[in-house]
């Protein structure tokens, strides 16, 4: 006998409604949950730009680490934490709410002070800049009472219409200062003499580059790696990393190197090196033929008492920097031995030369340059403010260039490129 | 045509089995619906989302044409309100707060946002 039961049917009705309405709720609660999400995710952004627009300004961010409620309503916190990171800065900005949290890590310099910036900044030592061949000199110049004069060398006298290209001002005997706070996080090496050079390790996380590839994050305590062997090749080595050795180092072409800092007693960038960083040495840095070296890239020297030879930095032919370029000595140093940096004809750096010495330019120098004299060497002689054949162009430089607050800073902080 | 042939007797609801299974039915289904009506009212709002997305656009457009002011208007039946003020005294931040109000005056989206005064290169 077949039952007809009305209440079972009615039952499983309702189980199949009841099937269908949790379905339905499970789905609007999924789709209500990552809309949620969605609009927190919107608000952490928002909170993240307020916080770079507070960090850029600086009368506001004075400690290294914040922590910030944006609106004082408890709902809109972030933190940044800053350091240097070379002659840059790099700060870490976060936005959280509970459990979610948006992070990004930013370089960010100071648009140079167009008052403080010339095309040349010549100290006053009492001799005159005599400019021979063709070179170019376009924009405002601080060149001593002496002035300019037209030069005769190697059968080439001065091949323009008008030696400088722009206006004229009286520079004093020494030169604007580096900023000093920043040379002292920059100069790493704390024990330094003739025999050997070593870096204090406290406050860093010790690493090694065995493997093919070493990507740190700059949310992380910086790491040091003591490099064995006084050869980079064939490594991709990208973030908070400084990597120090105590001889010459040399980097190899296929060597890859991103945002990281050498520092070593004489670097060497082999032909066709091409990368990101900054590099900081005692005795010598050589960029060899072609070799580029993309913005934001430093190199820096720094003179120590004990060294009696004269510690350079040399371009040559073809290679390029985009960035900032600095000799740095501790106190004024009048004779030859003095530090020099050196651009070859071919080569081009952009951004900004700061010679604590002397400055050889035979090359392209799209933006400032400062130094206490200009030397030229040609094979016959070796000539003091004179300058063959260079060029220095400020006004190729992109007003929208962003450097460093070591030299001719503007009150302004601006992002040089976002990293993570 | 093939018949189908019933060989046993075929027993029918009580009628007042009838009657609490389509009460159950009932039930279940008023329920179902309420709990629907819920779901749709309580999920995402069309207009709470274009309120959001339009306040974005106009904070965008506040900082690259600089119109650092207060200002009130309405648009499709949406009255936007932005209140620009300086951002914990001054030192050329600003607070940019921007609030949308649909016709029966519930608040469709908020947004707040420091901005600063000479900079365009922000979004």
């Amino acid at each position: 006998m077949l039952r007809a039961g009305a209440l079972f049917v009615a039952v499983a009705i309702s189980f199949v409604i009841a099937l269908l309405i949790s379905s339905l709720i499970i789905l609007s609660f999924h789709y209500k949950i990552q809309n949620l999400e969605n609009l927190l995710q919107k608000k952490l952004e928002r909170n993240l730009q307020s916080a770079m627009v507070l960090l850029m300004e600086s009368s506001l961010m004075t400690e290294d680490q914040t922590i910030l409620d944006l609106y004082g309503e408890e709902s809109d916190s972030v933190k940044i934490k800053k350091s240097s990171w070379g002659v840059f800065e790099v700060a870490n900005v976060k936005s959280f709410s509970g459990r979610y949290s948006l992070t990004r890590t930013v370089f960010y310099g100071y648009r140079p002070n167009d008052t403080l910036s010339p095309a040349l900044y010549l100290a006053d030592l009492s001799r005159p800049l005599t400019l021979c061949g063709n070179t170019r000199i376009k924009g405002t110049c601080y060149l001593p009472k002496a002035g300019v004069k037209r030069g005769y060398i190697e059968g080439r006298g001065f091949e323009g219409t008008t030696l400088i290209d722009g206006q004229t001002k009286v520079s004093k005997n020494t030169l604007p200062a580096l900023d000093d706070k920043i040379i002292k996080k920059v100069d790493l090496i704390k024990k330094a003499d003739s025999l050997h050079i070593s870096v204090s390790t406290t406050g860093y996380k010790i690493g090694n580059i065995s493997a093919d590839s070493l990507i740190h994050s700059f949310e992380d305590t910086t790491m040091m790696v003591i490099l064995s062997s006084g050869t980079i090749s064939d490594k991709y080595l990208s973030g908070n990393i400084i990597l120090f050795f105590s001889g010459a180092l040399v980097v190899q072409p296929d060597a890859q190197l991103d945002n990281v800092i050498l520092l070593a007693n004489s670097i060497r960038f082999k032909s066709g090196f091409s990368g990101n960083l900054q590099a900081f040495a005692l005795d010598s840095i050589v960029v060899e033929e072609n070799c580029k070296l993309n913005f934001p890239s430093a190199l820096g020297l720094f003179k120590k008492s004990y060294k009696t030879q004269q510690p350079y930095i040399k371009f040559k032919q073809g290679s390029y920097l985009k960035g900032v370029v600095f000799t740095y000595q501790p106190s004024l140093i009048t004779d030859l031995q003095q530090t020099l940096i050196s651009i070859e004809s071919g080569a081009t750096v952009v951004g900004q030369v700061y010679a604590d010495g002397f400055a050889d330019i035979k090359g392209i120098v799209k933006g400032s340059v400062w130094c206490n004299k200009m030397l030229l060497k040609t094979k016959a002689s070796v000539y003091e403010n004179h300058v063959m054949n260079g060029v220095i162009d400020k006004t190729q430089l992109s007003p929208y260039y962003v450097g460093t607050g070591l030299i001719a800073a503007g009150n302004k902080k601006k992002v040089i490129k976002w990293i993570d | 045509m093939d018949r189908l042939i019933l060989n046993s007797a075929l027993k029918a609801s009580s009628l007042f089995e009838t009657i609490v299974g389509l009460m159950i039915t009932m039930l279940v289904f008023a329920i179902a619906m309420t709990i629907y009506v819920n779901v749709i009212r309580s999920s995402t709002n069309i207009a709470e989302m274009k309120a959001l997305h339009r306040l974005e656009e106009l904070s965008r457009e506040t900082i690259l044409k600089k119109s650092f002011f207060d200002e009130n208007f309405e648009e499709e039946g949406v009255l936007i309100t932005k209140n620009v003020g300086s951002y914990k005294g001054g030192n050329g931040l600003l607070l940019l707060h921007l609030q949308a109000t649909g016709p029966d005056k519930r608040n469709l989206a908020e947004l707040k946002k420091i901005i600063s005064e000479d900079d365009n290169t922000q979004n």
